[in-house]
């Protein structure tokens, strides 16, 4: 019976790794790591991850722990030592700690932006591209007027209505930066429309909705996955710039607001320790989001058109 | 007999890619004389096309002349610079004329001025003697002459193709290299376009090397032509040699798979299998898995191009194939046909 | 004439072009594009029809028409007797089952992204049949894709030119469709491997007693298998008749200038050179009268009448054979033109 068991398991996960999805996810995947470009800045972007899971937990002090010295006196802008690696800030704080910390409310606001940005592009991308006609204008134009909104006046604008907050930033931030996806993923669907295989499912009887979740969509997917790597960069970006100008929730210690607050102490020229570290952080999280986004897309969509190309060239 | 016009030895174009050095052509030879019209035919993934661009030195980025000779009228070329292509080949000794005529007619400006350009990059020519020789050209062609100042969307698509064959001849080359010329086109265009081709042949000593898949093309309008497989040259020789008497393998059965109009109940031949594609040196046939008369030995060494023996022309051509059992793959196949065993039915793999 | 699988009757598509400056001006909608203008022909059971054309004939708008892609603009077209424009949702359903097509480029018939089992599946989940697993397995040895296991994982990049339209034609017949529509399937693909895909069409077809309509612009491999042949131009059919007598005996003055241009594949050959010039007007603006007229040597002042489809099967003692053309019918016995919707009509 055991056999009988081990047996079915068996064959499940094999019909499993056959699955379209998986499949396409494990090549895309492959596809990655045999890059060197992706590869390298796919390391970064790991090792930026892990320090957003596992930041607060390997963090020599709390985020908010003043210093103090032997003497009971607090720790302010101590240069980097044995006991504080990046140094303290003004309030004696760890500076490796906060930037510790700081890792996680970065990432999720990127990951949660980024999302929301390529959630919204693909819907409305999609729909516009491939049901055409009057939708299309309709989404297009509404396309264009969030375009012509001026991104950080207008995300000020609107904290000042809904108020500063953590969520409502990134929610703000979302609803303004889907534009340039929504533009190239329709682009795309409108080419992938017109391909025959469409049309075949099309003389099937498959319904609009099943076309674009079933053909359309996987079909983006390299697309799709590079607007993601970039809104995630962007938002990052965007927060950071909204946590310098002041209007980010200052009790949540993102890097953004890091720099902000060795920014306001005054410090900033001086006390490299404290801004450098969370600024090269941001550059760099964003640097590898941005190049991985292009180099994925770059490989995969590659890979079909060659194939295609070098049967027809000989 | 004089020269030959391009005299192709023993030529070898890889391509540098990700899986290694991808052989596209491996030691072909063949030679086209003055006049003459020469057919290159074969499937995709044959080398034809890179064969054409080698001629004009205009291979992609990644492929390279490995070994082998390209002479033109007794010159080496295959190690032209561009700057050396531009001022003694293209154009005046060689020119082209591709497939889809139109991605090669900038939409933007008249035909004549397209062409002046040309002829003041690798001429001596003032403007009006050019436009006066491509004025007569465009006449060859049978468009008309007035129509010269007209932008390429003003034209049918068979006009383009044929507005881009003068501009390939006013200046009078000697070798006109064409890749799929009429392709593209419908049948009566493509007829109009070789009408005027047989007339250009009447009257100058223009040669034309011919690359195409279609064979009934290249028997039709030829004088003598070449058929390749993966890369290596399987047969050369006259047309009518290579109609009457194939003796190749290939040369055999592609033959039996060109399906005919005029005999719709014909019995199309299968090929099995499909074209390997090939890295680094060749040396076996690469006909071999879809040979039915294959042996042993064909994996052994790539079959060198010998003459055929018992031509059934006068032998003032060279008739030759590369096939080590050339002399008697044909009395097998007529064997096989008479018996009737010449199809093979059941699961194929192409 | 009853029991014919599909009937097309005057079939029309126009497509409507934006219009310039002057008709804004002058309030008028411009010239639609007569791509396909009244066509006509039965499909019995297990017919093949060929059509065959130049590049802008209408075959390929003819084609979309029929599979329903386009909406046609005037005209009938019966499946099983009930006429497209009546149909009800289940109507439609139950034709995008009997219907299905096959297309001219193998690389982009599939989708990339999915195996040859999520593309079988895909039309039998579609009209939810039963035992799809075994239809899968049925149909891949149909077609030569055996031993059906190893393909069945495939992506389209793994698979040949010729076994990807193997599975393309494994799609359209899986769900067992009464008519398959063809749009040039060899083409694309290499003489070696046309071969063996026409021959499996034959097969096939000898074998389920599916009809088809075989579009090309190839002679040569459309009188592989079909019984009948159309020739279109510029929207219209000129002629239409057995293969044989069609290339043997073509009767409209363009099938034979067609017939004529075909290169044949023997050097000995003496086959003349075609004496047509010029190219296919532009199908905007053709009003009345013979779309051929100004290019055919046979033109007489009649022409600028629409022609009469008549049958010819006198001149060719060959029955079924029909042509478009003022020289083969006497102007005295039949009136004017005959109209229907103010468009000039061709009978059977």
């Amino acid at each position: 019976m055991i056999d009988a068991l081990v047996q079915n398991s068996a064959e499940r996960v094999s019909r499993l790794r056959r699955h379209d999805f998986v499949r396409n996810f494990r090549r895309g995947l492959s596809l990655m790591l045999s890059e060197r470009t992706t590869r390298i800045y796919g390391v970064f972007l790991l090792f930026i991850l892990t320090l957003g899971l596992v930041g607060p937990w390997i963090a020599p002090y709390e985020y908010d722990q003043r210093m103090r010295g032997d003497d009971g006196g607090l720790l302010r802008i101590e240069e980097p030592s044995a006991a504080h690696p990046l140094g303290t800030t003004e309030q004696g704080f760890d500076v490796l700690s906060r930037v510790l910390y700081g890792a996680r409310p970065t990432i999720v606001a990127g990951i949660l932006g980024g999302s929301m940005i390529i959630g919204i592009g693909l819907t409305i991308g999609l729909t516009a591209g491939y049901v055409g006609g009057r939708v299309d204008d309709v989404l297009m134009r509404f396309t264009d007027l969030i375009y012509g909104v001026p991104l950080i006046p207008a995300t000020l604008v609107l904290i000042a209505l809904l108020g500063v907050g953590y969520f409502q930033a990134i929610f703000i931030i979302g609803a303004l930066l889907w534009r340039g996806s929504a533009r190239v993923i329709r682009s795309q669907a409108l080419q992938i429309r017109e391909r025959p295989f469409i049309l075949a499912a099309k003389a099937t009887g498959a319904s609009r909705p099943y076309i674009i979740l079933k053909h359309i969509l996987p079909n983006v997917a390299p697309m799709a996955v590079l607007f993601f790597a970039l809104g995630m960069g962007y938002t990052i970006i965007v927060m950071a710039a909204l946590a310098f100008l002041g209007v980010a929730d200052p009790f949540i210690p993102s890097w953004g607001v890091m720099i902000r607050n060795a920014y306001n102490s005054g410090v900033m020229g001086t006390a490299w320790f404290w801004a450098l570290p969370p600024g090269f952080l941001i550059s760099l999280t964003v640097l590898s989001l941005f190049m991985f986004g292009r180099g994925y897309e770059n490989v995969v969509s590659g890979e079909d058109e060659g194939d295609q190309a070098l049967a027809q060239a000989t | 007999m004089s020269e030959p016009l391009l005299d192709v030895e023993d030529l070898t174009i890889q391509y540098r890619t990700k899986n290694g050095m991808l052989t596209a052509v491996s030691d072909a030879s063949f030679t086209i004389d003055r006049g003459e019209y020469f057919g290159l035919v074969g499937e995709s993934g044959c080398g034809k096309s890179t064969m054409a661009k080698a001629v004009l030195g205009g291979l992609d980025d990644n492929g390279e002349v490995t070994s082998g000779k390209i002479r033109y009228k007794g010159e080496e070329i295959q190690d032209y610079s561009e700057q050396e292509l531009n001022e003694k080949l293209r154009w005046r000794e060689v020119s082209y004329v591709p497939q889809g005529s139109m991605d090669s007619l900038d939409p933007l400006a008249p035909i004549s001025d397209q062409a002046w350009d040309i002829a003041q990059v690798h001429t001596e020519m003032n403007r009006e003697e050019a436009i006066e020789q491509f004025r007569r050209m465009f006449e060859v062609v049978g468009l008309q002459e007035s129509r010269i100042d007209d932008y390429p969307h003003e034209f049918s698509g068979g006009m383009q193709q044929r507005a881009i064959i003068a501009i390939s001849l006013f200046l009078e080359p000697s070798l006109l290299v064409a890749d799929e010329p009429t392709t593209a086109l419908d049948v009566i265009m493509q007829d109009q376009i070789f009408k005027y081709l047989d007339e250009i042949r009447e009257e100058t000593e223009t040669s034309m090397l011919l690359i195409t898949h279609d064979i009934s093309v290249i028997l039709e309008s030829c004088d003598e032509m070449a058929i390749m497989h993966s890369g290596q040259v399987a047969e050369t020789g006259s047309t009518v040699d290579i109609y009457d008497s194939p003796r190749h393998p290939y040369s055999i059965l592609l033959q039996e798979a060109f399906p005919d109009h005029r005999r719709p109940d014909k019995e199309l031949g299968v090929i099995e299998g499909y074209p390997p594609q090939t890295t680094g040196e060749v040396d076996f046939c690469t006909f071999v898995d879809r040979c039915p008369w294959a042996v042993e030995d064909c994996w052994k060494g790539a079959p060198p191009l010998e003459p055929v023996a018992d031509s059934r022309t006068d032998g003032s051509t060279d008739h030759m194939a590369a096939c080590i059992r050339r002399d008697e793959v044909h009395e097998l196949y007529e064997e096989e046909r008479s018996f009737g065993a010449a199809d093979v039915e059941g699961a194929t793999n192409d | 004439m009853t029991d014919d699988v599909l009937e097309v009757e005057n079939l029309r598509k126009h497509f409507r072009r934006g219009g310039g400056v002057k008709d804004m001006v002058f309030g008028r909608s411009p010239e639609p594009i007569k791509a396909v203008d009244d066509v006509s022909f039965a499909l019995a059971e297990n017919e093949s029809i060929g059509v065959i054309g130049e590049s802008g004939c209408g075959k390929s708008t003819l084609l979309m028409t029929l599979m329903g892609l386009h909406d046609k603009t005037g005209g009938t077209i019966r499946l099983d007797g009930r006429e497209m424009s009546e149909f009800s949702r289940a109507d439609w359903k139950e034709y995008r089952r009997k219907v299905q097509i096959i297309f001219q480029d193998p690389f982009n018939s599939l989708d990339p992204r999915m195996s040859v089992r999520s593309t079988l599946m895909e039309p039998l989940n579609i009209h939810d049949m039963d035992d799809k697993e075994e239809r899968i397995r049925d149909i891949l040895e149909q077609v030569e894709l055996q031993p059906a296991d190893q393909y069945l994982y495939r992506r389209p990049k793994q698979l040949s030119g010729g076994e990807k339209q193997r599975v393309s034609i494994a799609r359209a017949l899986v769900l067992e469709p009464d008519v398959l529509l063809a749009d040039e399937p060899v083409s694309m693909l290499d003489v070696s491997t046309q071969a063996s895909i026409l021959r499996l069409l034959s097969r096939l077809m000898d074998e389920t007693g599916v009809s088809m309509v075989y579009i090309s612009h190839d002679l040569s491999t459309v009188s592989y298998v079909c019984d009948v042949i159309n020739v279109m131009y510029l929207g219209r059919v000129v002629e239409q008749a057995p293969t044989e007598a069609l290339i043997s005996d073509p009767q409209h003055p363009y099938s034979q200038a067609l017939m004529q241009a075909i290169p044949v594949p023997n050097p000995h050959g003496e086959r003349e050179r075609t004496e047509m010039e010029g190219a296919p007007r532009d199908p905007i603006g053709l009003g009345e009268g013979c779309r051929f007229r100004d290019r055919c040597p046979e033109r007489m002042d009649v022409c600028d009448r629409t022609p009469y489809f008549v049958d010819v099967s006198e001149e060719t003692d060959v029955e079924g054979h029909r042509a478009a053309c003022h020289l083969y019918y006497d102007h005295e016995a039949t009136d004017a033109t005959e109209r229907v919707d103010g468009e000039p009509v061709s009978r059977i």
